[in-house]
């Protein structure tokens, strides 16, 4: 007698069309509730509240005092936390450090103290083995004089640049490095036909040299000297030969002689070089910017930057991060900082509530941390989420 | 014909199991998000030599998959199990002016 309880067709009609109502709403729910949740903060962030970024410095502030205290302790060889990336995390210590004392000054007898000890540990000599070793023992601030690019060390210049734009006091040693390190690199990028200068042999990214161009404009602000000649010379040769005309963005790694291409058009190196360029040249960082965002894609108001242009494929590696489906760990996070301070604030909403997504941040007492990141991703986040005043006149 | 009352609401409620797996993995995703957080606050998820120790990998993997399931999964769970009861013949409240 199946047939007996079985339901009518309107009667099972009538149940899918509740499923499919409650299923609809159940999405529907979800759609705005999570985007709401992970987005809480970002406009707080776009507007630069001085309440958050002062609780994201504080765990900066906090780490370099730790580091301190291991360096200390320890000496430099046993500090683990040296190479490339503890170079990043100072670097971006300083620079979002700096630029929350630029848009908030009240703010500076708290923070310039970790700004120059931050700035001055990125010219330890630990912080830059990774680049002597790879030009075989060639110490970047021994062969200033030398052909070589060693751009790499563009980051710490940057870093020293804007702490001695913030500290009347900086030490004076460091000081006259890094006027000779501008001094090295406004020679070498003026020499070059591709706007390029090296950062291993043979091989130069576009984003490094971004970086110094950086460290020139910002140097240019603290001493007076007049670098616009270089400055105009890398930003035409951005412009003709380090971006790829068909996406938008810059080409990540390329021969400093002929600019050859060797590898891809990438979302990583355009995001950061963006910032950086920002610091040396307003429509340099918007035409970056511009080319960055046409590659922006989004999901239930979340955001996220694909690695690679059309028509190029890739992993993820240490420049992009992971690459899942297409969008990159490193492209999203940088591209907050052009986001922000070339004012597009629904990419910039929607990137953030990415990045609150997978960063977890978590409130501890009056400091805020994003813990998937770590220090080196605090220091990146600080930095890119306070972009804006840093940026050249 | 009556619309869901309050009654049938929290019997809804009451009988939705999803409700004890959400609270489960909302106090587990805490408990472990505590972990993570005193763990990986020097490195997270990066560190400088490129790859963390794999005990720290794989409690960040279980907290962002907690808060994932937890922001996602879990609302359009209890949205729609609460629908299905209150929309559902099950969901209405016998009374005079559901009789034929």
């Amino acid at each position: 007698m199946a047939s007996a309880i079985r339901p009518t067709p309107a009667a099972a009609a009538r149940r899918w069309l509740r499923r499919a109502m409650a299923l609809g709403v159940a999405l529907g729910v979800v759609r705005l509730l999570a985007p709401w949740w992970c987005g809480r903060d970002a406009d707080g962030w776009f507007r630069g509240d001085p309440a958050l970024q002062r609780q994201l410095a504080e765990q900066l502030v906090r780490f370099e005092a730790r580091d301190d205290a291991q360096r200390g302790a320890t000496g430099p060889d046993g500090n683990r936390f040296a190479g490339e990336w503890a170079l990043v995390a100072h670097q971006m210590t300083a620079l979002g450090l700096a630029q929350l004392c630029l848009a908030h000054p009240d703010g500076q007898p708290r923070y310039v103290p970790t700004v120059r000890a931050a700035a001055v540990k990125t010219f330890l000599p630990e912080m830059r083995d990774f680049g002597t070793l790879a030009w075989s023992g060639e110490d970047a601030l021994a062969s200033l004089e030398g052909p070589h690019g060693h751009a790499y060390l563009a980051y710490a210049a940057l870093a020293v640049g804007m702490a001695r734009l913030l500290d009347q006091a900086f030490p004076a040693d460091v000081a006259r490095q890094h006027d000779a390190l501008v001094a090295a690199y406004e020679r070498r990028l003026l020499r070059s036909p591709t706007g390029l200068i090296e950062t291993y042999p043979d091989e130069a990214y576009p984003t490094d040299v971004a970086a110094v161009a950086a460290a020139i404009a910002v140097h240019g602000r603290v001493t007076g000297a007049d670098h616009r000649a270089v400055l105009a010379h890398w930003a035409e040769r951005v412009r003709t030969v380090q971006i790829d005309a068909q996406s938008g963005l810059v080409i990540q790694r390329m021969g400093a002689n002929d600019g050859a291409a060797h590898d891809a058009p990438r979302g990583s190196g355009t995001a950061l070089a963006a910032y950086f360029a920002g610091f040396a040249d307003r429509s340099v960082a918007q035409l970056l910017g511009e080319g960055l965002f046409r590659h922006e894609s989004s999901l239930w108001g979340f955001g996220a930057l694909r690695e690679y242009a059309d028509g190029y494929r890739g992993q993820g590696d240490v420049d992009s991060g992971p690459v899942l489906l297409g969008v990159s760990v490193s492209a999203t996070g940088f591209a907050l900082a052009p986001a922000r301070a070339l004012g597009r604030r629904e990419s910039f909403t929607r990137i953030y509530r990415t990045a609150d997504l997978f960063g977890l941040p978590v409130a501890l007492g009056d400091r805020l941390s994003f813990a998937t990141g770590g220090a080196v991703g605090n220091a990146l986040l600080l930095a890119m989420l306070t972009s804006g005043p840093e940026r050249a006149p | 014909m009556s619309g869901p009352t309050w009654s049938s609401v929290t019997r809804a409620l009451g009988a939705s199991r999803p409700l004890w797996w959400i609270g489960g993995s909302a106090l587990a995703y805490l408990g472990l998000r505590l972990l993570f957080v005193r763990l990986a606050e020097a490195e997270g998820l990066l560190t400088p030599t490129g790859a963390p120790s794999v005990g720290v990998l794989v409690l960040g993997l279980a907290v962002l998959g907690l808060r994932l399931v937890l922001l996602f999964v879990a609302p359009a769970f209890l949205v729609y199990g609460l629908l299905e009861r209150l929309l559902g013949p099950a969901g209405h409240d016998p009374s005079p002016g559901d009789a034929p």
